[in-house]
């Protein structure tokens, strides 16, 4: 293997033109970002963009994704003039055939576009599946499509928490197709995406039959349904969440028509899988974070005073700062270029620098109450209130099972709910008196009832974490990415940088993940350590 | 509807009306002196010889004598004549047109079957989230029914397995159901896998008057079963504290609407984790076997593989609707029918076997009404439908829906096939719809099927040359002494089945051989019998059917079971044929007949014994009776039997399901105990209360005993693993605490009671440092492999070592291979870099797989770190099997080293794949 000459990425680069999928979210900004500012002599790139929010594709580009903190900087370095001749922007939808784009379009992109990367897809853990069907599964098919008019290579993103409940070790070398995680071993046929996929639109269409086609909303009893739907095709095969879910049958598309299984040609693809995506270590600024359906909640928590933590001590928590994602995503593109890419990279730190769960803990836990003795200048009431209902900020933080975590938000619930009814009462008597000051109770009563929301958010919130945090261990193997990196040139090692055994987490927790999460995330629950639902 | 009607006739001429009809019947059964001795206060049973089938005779003949219609009940339980009066006086009604229960058939297809579902509960979740209203049982109980849609099982299994958790099941414990068909037999079943117990199905008591052998016979299955609960009507909670004494792990006999109840009440949310496949779902103990009982323990696999090979093999379809009249208890009425039906979510019409009894006809219209396709039964069944139904009953009978009319559980006699489709092709039964097939509990419940869609296949052979060689020589049209077997199909995918001699060698074409088969289906072996396990199982996973069977043009046609084969003068005597020539005498109860051979010392061979029931007992009349049984038996097979014993009736033991337990028959004919006669009931409890007396007081005792001595273990293991936890933490070098800490480990597998056989090739551990490689297989893999492996280890994984629980946590974590001393990044350097550092020093490492737990050894996934650290630092790379043959015994075998140097060009990929594949080869009892 090492006779072969290093890759370069500039040189790739500079000879190939790229499609951008999905380039206006989180990772794909970054994405964008690292390669206009490390290879500002690329060839050219084809930006895929959905017209919304009454703006056009190219409005949106250049007045919404180009304006984000992220990217507002590199454009302004490298001016717009510059952006519009090495970018161009096509309205599309991924929803659609060819990705919506008109066949004078496909006819222009023939034969110019080498590699598409994708990185579109809907993120909700549970949402309705047929949504999480048009952005997961019926995307990739189009896209597919596309690259194979275009005669495209692709490199599909998707994450490691297609695992669902095959915990342990994730090997990067098991085969992607005819995976689900309750399979057997390689024997074991029982699932094909194909027939999954087929019983699961019958059913979509038998539930939303007589409501309308896309384009109108669907009552909610229909969507309650649809939820219900992906969340038991989900758990039936050991998929954790719907979203796992339809990720695991894009990939096993992409496999498919890799292998060209699906009657097509065979497609030169790469599938990239990220752990849990976090906030920037270095690029585009130490911190940089949006969306946080991830571990923001985690820290919110956290610094919101929750004191009983239902997880495992030894359990590693997998997070990947964005911009390693990025950059390994541009490093698996240019190997893909050059024909010398594996089938599946994953990338996640806990291989090489673990950070268990009780040291994150603890950390957390430093952090608030370090905070809270900053702080001082709380509401009486809701500290007192805090002190009544056994959640005063000051404890620390334990580990407890998760029966026994139930059973203290059930008390809580319980104590909360009584001292509202008794807030209540008293109000009400004290307007019957005629007095005055009805509202400093008004205020106890707010701080009651805002305290009982924050448990009902940490209930959920604990629900949708448990399959992580709590039953499944899981170890991503990245040994794919590593060999990767070590064929490449010493220069483009620098330039798009994968070092996560390098990573002190302690500092990356409290300057890059808590600085993110309060600066770019929810800036209002920020200030008083609520978070609203 | 229900009011009585007094039958148009004087009660006092009643009663001799009745008594004339009983009589007609005995003197046609050939029964003249029991005819005579006729009172109203005879037992039918022990006084007349009527049993279950002459009494169903009895019913029908009634109700056409008096133009009325009895409760089905009348002809199990009514012990006399005089109770029979009573029945007939006070239930009698009006004979009425046959109002059936209507069944509604279903709207839409059956969805797909969950064909990636795991357990058994993954099957009835899928199904109830699917469509839970779909209505899975129509249950029929008398004239009426219940409908039970798939959320309603699940809602109220799910109360059930509150129940038995509010109760303090624990995962795996034992529950015997016993219940008779009804709705809470299937709301328990699923209640206790729900609750992550083993469901252990026996068959509840069918007769009051039988509580003695009854509640010993189940007594031994139920401590067998090592028990915790038994769910069961109110009824047996009057024998509960007998049984408790019996059985030492009992904690309660409750019924299913106790336990419905606690649940709701207790709302004991606690659900376990789902059931992984290699799990025991339920045991089911064998009706056809002899001497002690046998629990055949089924993992899900095992139950969902077969139910999906019955499927391909019936070709399921998704309108296909499923009748079934078979015992719960019963494999083929528990898996083949029932079970079947859930999985596929077709339809099932369930009637019980007691009122299919009583009124056969009842199956038949069963099918007719729910347009049945689908349905197993036994060959006595097609036989009795085929002789004991009135034609005026059948009138309208449509049976053009039925497509697989499957023949499984006893010999499929062609004579019945034939008599069966003669019957009921003006019904619309067609020919084709014959499925004879081949199975055992053994093999969960089916093992061979014939193609679908096709008449029997019946082979007339030569009856000379198969007797004395075995061969199956096929008869010319016209020879007169034939043999006739019917053809038992192929085996299910998945499965194998091979025929071998006396010695072990396969048998060809058409020679007679043991059926010995594997696959999928195949059970782990007898529950907690081990030696019954040794006997039928080979050393590469076949298991020995005790049958006997020959391969003719790619078919199984099965002719006996070898156990109860009689060997004379070298010639083999199949029993049934004996005992069917024997049936034919005057005055023998059909059926109630055993023949099998015992051991002369004196000629060397065995001598045929033919046991045969009768009413007889003048002895002119018993004397022409056993001269009858000589005469039609050496006329069959050339030879006479060489004894021939009459037995008064209910003498010869059978089984749940009516086969005759021929070698208990023999036992006692060998110790002459043969005519043994039941007691009154009351006499029946006392002498169980005195044997279990004694064993009821030991009971608290051994309680006490049991809790101190583990009080006392616990507490040394504590001692000794802190001890040695804390030398191994203050000996200097890690070689000394490794040492420490490999004597705790010994110490702690010696408390546990655990024995661990190393088996190896080449010694393990020279001088030189390896990394070796194990699958994980218990929790305490870790200490397993230090106490055993000769040098001192340190290990990898601190997951394995933190999930064995504080006592090994606080002994093995001086083990673990430590931070390098040098400033790294990450603190402590990453795992290749940890475990090289010790194998820089010279230290062996072990590294456990970190695959989920329950997934099977040759699956195993090691962390490429630590092959790199063995490459970089050129140590062998060992693999370790570790395997748990019980509970407390486990081997550990030890593979050939894999050297990194030799494969250094290698992909570390393709070493890992090398490391797995050794692993799976050290399964095979190779060292």
């Amino acid at each position: 293997m090492n006779q072969l000459p290093l890759i370069s990425a500039s040189e790739s680069f500079r000879r190939h033109e790229i499609l951008l999928t999905g380039g206006s979210g989180f990772l794909g900004k970054v994405i964008l970002g690292l390669l206009l500012d490390r290879f500002p002599d690329f060839r050219h790139l084809h930006f895929f963009e959905r017209p919304a929010r009454g703006m056009s594709a190219e409005e949106r580009f250049y007045r919404e994704t180009l304006a984000s903190p992220a990217l507002s900087a590199i454009v302004e370095r490298l001016g717009q003039d510059r952006l519009r001749d090495k970018v161009t922007v096509w309205s599309a939808d991924l929803a659609h055939a060819n990705c919506g784009v008109d066949p004078n379009g496909v006819e222009k992109l023939a034969g110019r576009v080498s590699l598409i990367i994708n990185c579109a897809g809907k993120v909700d853990f549970f949402p309705p599946v047929d949504e999480s069907f048009r952005s997961n599964v019926d995307g990739v098919e189009n896209v597919l499509g596309l690259a194979r008019s275009l005669g495209a290579r692709l490199l599909h993103v998707s994450t490691c928490y297609v695992r669902g409940e095959a915990d342990g070790l994730a090997e990067e070398t098991e085969p992607v197709l005819g995976f689900y995680p309750h399979r057997h071993g390689p024997e074991d046929h029982s699932f094909r995406y194909r027939d999954e996929i087929a019983y699961c639109r019958e059913r979509i269409r038998h539930i939303t039959s007589g409501h309308g086609s896309n384009g109108t909303t669907l009552p909610s009893d229909v969507s309650q349904r649809l939820v219900a739907l992906g969340r038991q095709r989900a758990r039936h095969w050991g998929w954790v969440n719907t979203y796992t879910y339809a990720k695991s049958l894009g990939e096993q598309i992409v496999a498919a028509a890799g292998a060209g299984q699906d009657g097509g040609p065979a497609l030169e693809y790469a599938i990239v899988r990220p752990a849990i995506v976090e906030s920037a270590l270095r690029f585009p600024f130490p911190g940089w974070i949006e969306g946080g359906r991830t571990a923001a909640p985690l820290v919110l928590m956290a610094l919101g005073g929750l004191k009983d933590w239902p997880v495992q001590r030894d359990m590693p928590l997998e997070v990947v700062p964005v911009d390693l994602v990025a950059a390994a995503i541009l490093v698996v593109a240019a190997l893909l270029l050059e024909g010398r890419h594996q089938p599946v990279y994953q990338l996640a730190t806990a291989d090489v620098n673990p950070l268990e769960m009780e040291h994150l803990i603890h950390l957390l836990d430093r952090e608030a109450r370090r905070r809270t003795r900053a702080r001082r200048n709380g509401h009486l009431s809701r500290a007192l209130l805090e002190r009544l209902a056994g959640t005063h900020p000051g404890a620390r933080a334990r580990f407890v099972s998760p029966a026994q975590a139930r059973a203290k938000r059930r008390r809580l619930q319980q104590r909360l709910g009584r001292i509202e009814s008794l807030l209540a009462k008293a109000r009400r008597a004290w307007e019957r008196t005629g007095l005055p000051g009805g509202q400093g109770l008004g205020a106890w009563s707010a701080a009651a009832r805002a305290l009982s929301l924050q448990a009902q958010f940490r209930e959920q919130t604990l629900d949708t974490y448990l399959p992580f945090i709590l039953y499944h261990r899981y170890i991503f193997e990245s040994e794919n990415i590593r060999s990767a990196y070590a064929s490449m040139t010493e220069a483009d090692r620098r330039r798009l940088p994968w070092d996560p055994e390098s990573i002190d987490w302690d500092s990356y927790w409290i300057h890059n993940q808590i600085e993110g999460i309060e600066r770019w995330i929810q800036p209002a629950a920020v200030k008083d350590w609520t978070f609203k639902i | 509807m229900s009011s009585a009607v007094q039958p148009a006739v004087e009660p006092a001429s009643l009663e001799a009306q009745f008594l004339e009809l009983v009589r007609d019947l005995l003197r046609e059964l050939g029964s003249h002196r029991a005819a005579e001795a006729l009172t109203l206060h005879s037992s039918f049973e022990r006084d007349l010889g009527l049993g279950s089938l002459e009494r169903v005779e009895l019913l029908v003949r009634t109700e056409v004598r008096f133009q009325v219609r009895l409760p089905d009940e009348i002809a199990q339980q009514a012990e006399t004549p005089a109770e029979w009066l009573r029945g007939l006086r006070e239930g009698g009604q009006a004979q009425q047109g046959a109002q059936r229960y209507r069944i509604v058939q279903p709207a839409r297809p059956a969805p797909p079957a969950p064909a990636g579902a795991r357990s058994w509960v993954d099957v009835l979740r899928h199904h109830a989230e699917v469509e839970p209203d779909r209505v899975q049982i129509h249950l029929l109980e008398g004239d009426g029914g219940e409908d039970i849609t798939y959320s309603q099982l699940l809602t109220r299994a799910s109360e059930v397995a509150g129940g038995l958790l509010a109760r303090g099941l624990r995962r795996d414990e034992t529950v015997a159901i016993m219940l008779p068909t009804c709705s809470d037999f299937f709301y328990s079943f699923f209640g206790v896998m729900l609750a992550g117990g083993i469901a252990v199905p026996i068959y509840p008591p069918a007769r009051p008057d039988r509580i003695e052998e009854y509640v010993r016979r189940q007594m031994s299955i139920l401590r067998n079963a090592e028990v915790r609960f038994l769910i069961s009507f109110a009824e047996v909670r009057a024998v509960s504290r007998i049984m408790r004494a019996g059985i030492p792990t009992l904690k309660d006999v409750t019924t299913a609407g106790a336990l419905r109840e606690l649940g709701v009440q207790a709302s004991v949310s606690q659900r376990r984790g789902p059931a992984k496949p290699s799990e025991t779902a339920f045991i089911q103990y064998t009706s056809g076997s002899t001497g002690d009982p046998k629990g055949v323990v089924l993992s899900h696999a095992n139950v969902l593989a077969n139910v999906r090979g019955i499927g391909w093999a019936v070709q399921f379809r998704s309108t296909d609707v499923v009748v079934s009249w078979l015992p719960l208890y019963h494999d083929m009425g528990l898996i083949g029918s029932w079970l079947f039906s859930v999985y596929f979510a077709a339809p099932i019409t369930i009637l019980s076997p007691l009122a299919f009894l009583s009124r056969p006809e009842r199956w038949l219209w069963a099918l007719h009404d729910s347009r049945g396709t689908l349905c197993p039964a036994p060959n006595f069944a097609y036989e009795l439908c085929a002789r004991k139904i009135r034609d005026e009953s059948l009138q309208g009978l449509d049976l053009s829906a039925w497509r697989v009319a499957i023949n499984a559980g006893e010999a499929v006699l062609p004579d019945t096939l034939a008599r069966f489709a003669e019957r009921f092709r003006p019904f619309g039964f067609r020919p084709e719809s014959y499925v004879p097939c081949y199975g055992l509990a053994e093999s969960s419940v089916a093992l061979t099927f014939p193609p679908i869609n096709r008449p029997p296949l019946i082979d007339r052979i030569r009856r000379d040359e198969f007797e004395r060689e075995g061969r199956a020589v096929p008869a010319a049209p016209d020879e007169p002494n034939v043999l006739r077997f019917v053809a038992n199909g192929t085996p299910l995918p998945g499965h194998e089945v091979r025929l071998l001699d006396e010695d072990g060698h396969p048998v060809g074409e058409r020679v007679q051989g043991r059926i010995f088969f594997r696959g999928l289906s195949k059970t782990a072996g007898y529950y907690r019998n081990l030696p019954a396990t040794a006997a039928v199982t080979t050393e590469d996973g076949w298991m020995d059917t005790g049958d006997l069977g020959y391969w003719a043009e790619g078919e199984l046609f099965v002719t006996g079971r070898r156990k109860d084969c009689i060997i004379k003068s070298g010639r083999n005597i199949i029993p049934q044929e004996v005992e069917a020539a024997a049936g034919e005498a005057q005055g023998v109860r059909r059926g109630c007949i055993a023949a099998f051979g015992t051991v002369d010392p004196e000629t060397g061979t065995e001598r045929l014994v033919v046991v045969a029931e009768t009413r007889a007992t003048d002895s002119s009349e018993r004397r022409r009776i056993e001269a009858d049984i000589v005469q039609r038996i050496d006329a069959v097979l050339g030879i006479p039997p060489d004894r021939v014993e009459l037995v008064p009736p209910q003498s010869i033991p059978k089984t749940s399901s009516g086969k005759i337990r021929r070698s208990e028959v023999r036992s006692l004919y060998e110790r002459g105990k043969l005519e043994a006669r039941t007691r009154p009931p009351w006499v029946q409890v006392t002498r169980l209360w005195a044997r279990h007396f004694r064993s009821w007081v030991k009971l608290g005792a051994k309680t006490w005993a049991s809790r101190l001595r583990h009080l006392g273990l616990s507490a040394m293991s504590l001692v000794i693993a802190g001890f040695c936890g804390v030398m191994a933490r203050l000996v200097p070098g890690r070689e000394g605490s490794a040492r420490w800490a490999r004597a705790g480990a010994r110490w702690l597998l010696r408390l546990q009671g655990w024995q661990v056989t190393m088996r190896t090739a080449n010694p393990v551990g020279g001088r030189r440092q390896a990394v070796f490689f194990a699958n994980r297989s218990h929790r305490l893999d870790p200490v397993l492999l230090v106490a055993v492996l000769p040098s001192p280890v340190l290990l990898a994984d601190g997951f394995a070592v933190n999930a064995a629980g504080v006592r090994t946590r606080f002994l093995l974590r001086p083990l673990l291979v430590r931070p390098a001393a040098q400033a790294q990044s990450p603190p402590g350097g990453t795992l290749r870099e940890r475990i090289r550092a010790a194998l820089g020093r010279g230290c062996s490492v072990v590294v456990t797989s970190e695959a989920p737990a329950g997934t099977p050894p040759e699956l195993s996934r090691f962390r490429l770190d630590a092959l790199h650290a063995a490459i970089s630092t050129s140590s062998p790379m060992i693999p370790l099997r570790i395997e748990a043959t019980s509970a407390s015994r486990f081997i550990v075998a030890v593979g050939d080293p894999i050297e990194p140097v030799k494969c250094g060009q290698v992909p570390v990929t393709e070493l890992r794949e090398r490391l797995r594949r050794s692993i799976a080869g050290l399964g095979n009892g190779r060292p």
